[in-house]
């Protein structure tokens, strides 16, 4: 917050855009949906802001998800994300224009230049946020967030600085449409860019070799935790998703242990997915996981500890041995398939 | 030249509990460890040292006495020197107030040379941010890259590859000084070695302790004055789904599923 500036001096929300290829990425318009009911409690409006390549036909997407005005930013020199031209440039414009409220996504690229961002701003930022709102009695913005493990969740608020700054992952608001068509303000500025100090610069992207799964799509989803133990047993689970027609998926534990291709992680650093059913097996049910599966429409769960938290957001519990369980479920599958 | 380290002391485990009456976390028998993905950031300095011949490393943490503990390891692993910053004017920081604390201590280590890579997990297990790496390199004015599944230094160009969206990885450079944060797939940690266990326990001569005096902090940066954020309540979640329980023995609850599943059409 600049020195001299005081807190009532700052209005509005913005949404910084990201994309993913082409196309604006989801979370944007989830955000969207969001600093659309928090602009209506502070009485104020939303906007969504748009740094480097700006193509006109997406203000009215933006427009239909709840940003009320557009800025965007043309800068000659930038094509893609570069992580000092996005914190120069907000930095910029959020002194010149005094946001209150800033919203980012939680993605790699948020995760990249917010932190800076805030720090540049010397205000406060929270992360991966699953919850706000504002305060009624003070104004403030109540950023909830899951904290040690997702075992405990805290609310958090920055009092004395403005803008407030939160990260939100994939998948933790919904979009909404707006009914009433409304006039979106687009503002057009070009801004240039002079690199001074030393930037990290992209030198490459690589498609990853291999066969690409997308577990996104899938109707059926059959996911391993911590509890399948190894590498080895995650071929139990391979084996049940071709007897039921699925794919496999993992938490960020398996991946990370290397039991399952990152790509095929569900949860906040992950996908989020909405599979017709979806299979937890050895996950014990971390807020970081079930953020991004928790909207599937059938979840069956199987963990042995019968107070693990998995089993609260389940609708079918099953407290047994994954492993000694598994393979009875493949053979019950089998006959009642054919019966 | 120098590598510096960032390392936090986390709790042990996600068992850790808030007291319903005071609202305050439980952290006593709570054993306290060494940020898993900090052993891979150390991991990344000492592989740097040993493929080159002039890498002093210095591993550096921000909290109570206990948090020596954390830099006893990471000294037993094969980092030359370690500072703790510790101070009671430090306590209540939130990751601004704490990426200042740091930043100014490295400030201090370098003493106006530029020759310097800094190395930190992406984030510690417990609060799970990821901001205090690029804050530090911010309030340092260096670049930073955050979240590496490799990295290395060839001359003074890091070379760090990370994953961008699904599926794609990006190849990204930048010249020292820098930071970089590393994830878990960077590389396999060593364990302490005999020998550096011995050395760690050295300390008198390897470990420092600094306050904020030591490193002339600006007292309106650190601690609770220093930061924006503020934790207004915390409580346990616990969301509530109707749900049915299948009982019996796993065969018979294989049986109860799969008839269940094929009612249901899934099968």
């Amino acid at each position: 917050m600049q020195p001299n500036a005081k807190l009532e001096d700052y209005s509005g929300v913005w949404v910084v855009v990201e994309r993913s290829e082409s196309e604006i990425d989801p979370v944007v318009l989830e955000l969207l949906g969001k600093a659309w009911d928090l602009a209506k409690k502070r009485n104020t409006s939303v906007t969504a802001v748009i740094l480097g390549k700006h193509a006109d036909q997406e203000s009215k997407k933006l427009g239909i998800h709840g940003a009320d005005n557009i800025l965007g930013v043309h800068c000659p020199d930038v094509q893609d994300y570069e992580q000092e031209f996005y914190t120069r440039v907000l930095t910029e414009l959020v002194h010149e224009r005094k946001p209150e409220i800033i919203l980012i996504g939680a993605t790699p690229q948020g995760r990249d230049y917010a932190p800076r961002l805030s720090k540049r701003l010397n205000t406060g930022l929270t992360a991966d946020c699953t919850g706000l709102d504002i305060e009624e009695t003070t104004g403030n913005l109540l950023q909830e967030c899951p904290t040690y493990g997702g075992n405990i969740m805290a609310i958090i608020q920055t009092v004395s600085s403005r803008p407030q700054m939160a990260t939100v992952a994939r998948g933790v608001f919904k979009p909404k449409i707006r009914t009433k068509a409304s006039k979106v303000k687009v503002e057009k500025i070009t801004y240039c860019f002079d690199a001074t100090r030393e930037r990290a610069s992209t030198v490459d992207i690589i498609e990853q070799d291999g066969e690409t799964r997308d577990v996104r799509d899938a109707e059926i989803l059959v996911a391993g935790g911590r509890g399948m133990e190894s590498s080895e047993n995650f071929g139990l689970l391979e084996e049940l998703a071709r007897e039921i027609g699925g794919k496999v998926a993992g938490t960020r534990s398996a991946c990370d242990l290397g039991w399952i291709e990152k790509n095929c992680q569900v949860g906040q650093t992950g996908h989020v997915v909405k599979p017709r059913l979806y299979i937890a097996c050895g996950i014990s049910g971390a807020i970081q996981h079930t953020i991004g599966m928790q909207d599937s429409e059938h979840i069956i769960a199987i963990n042995k500890d019968p107070e693990a938290r998995i089993f609260s957001i389940a609708d079918t519990c099953i407290v047994a041995d994954v492993l000694e369980f598994i393979p009875a479920f493949i053979n019950a599958i089998k006959r009642f398939r054919n019966s | 030249m120098k590598i510096i380290t960032c390392i936090k002391q986390v709790p042990a485990n996600s068992t850790i509990k808030i007291d319903q009456v005071t609202g305050h976390l439980v952290r006593e028998a709570t054993p306290a460890i060494l940020n898993p993905l900090d052993k891979h950031s150390i991991e990344l300095a000492l592989e740097i040292k040993e493929s080159r011949e002039d890498v002093e490393v210095i591993a550096i943490t921000m909290g109570p006495d206990q948090a020596r503990l954390a830099l006893l390891e990471a000294l037993s692993m094969g980092a030359d020197k370690a500072i703790l910053l510790s101070d009671i004017k430090f306590a209540g920081s939130d990751t601004l107030a704490t990426s200042y604390t740091l930043s100014i201590a490295i400030k201090k280590l370098m003493n106006d040379d530029d020759n310097y890579l800094i190395t930190c997990g992406a984030q510690a297990s417990d609060g799970e941010t990821g901001h205090v790496g690029p804050q530090v390199a911010e309030e340092l004015g260096i670049p930073s890259i955050t979240g590496a599944s490799r990295a290395s230094l060839d001359g003074d160009v890091l070379l760090v590859t990370r994953g961008k969206q699904a599926g794609k990885l990006e190849q990204i450079k930048t010249r020292l000084p820098a930071l970089v944060t590393v994830t878990k797939g960077v590389n396999k940690p060593r364990l302490p070695t005999l020998h550096g266990i011995t050395h760690a326990f050295d300390e008198g001569a390897l470990l420092s302790v600094w306050n904020a005096a030591t490193i002339d902090a600006d007292e309106e940066k650190i601690g609770m004055a220093g930061s924006k954020t503020k934790v207004s309540k915390m409580y346990t979640p616990e969301p509530k789904k109707e749900n049915i329980t299948l009982t019996g023995s796993p065969k018979e609850i294989a049986s109860k599923l799969a008839s269940m599943l094929k009612e249901k059409n899934y099968i």
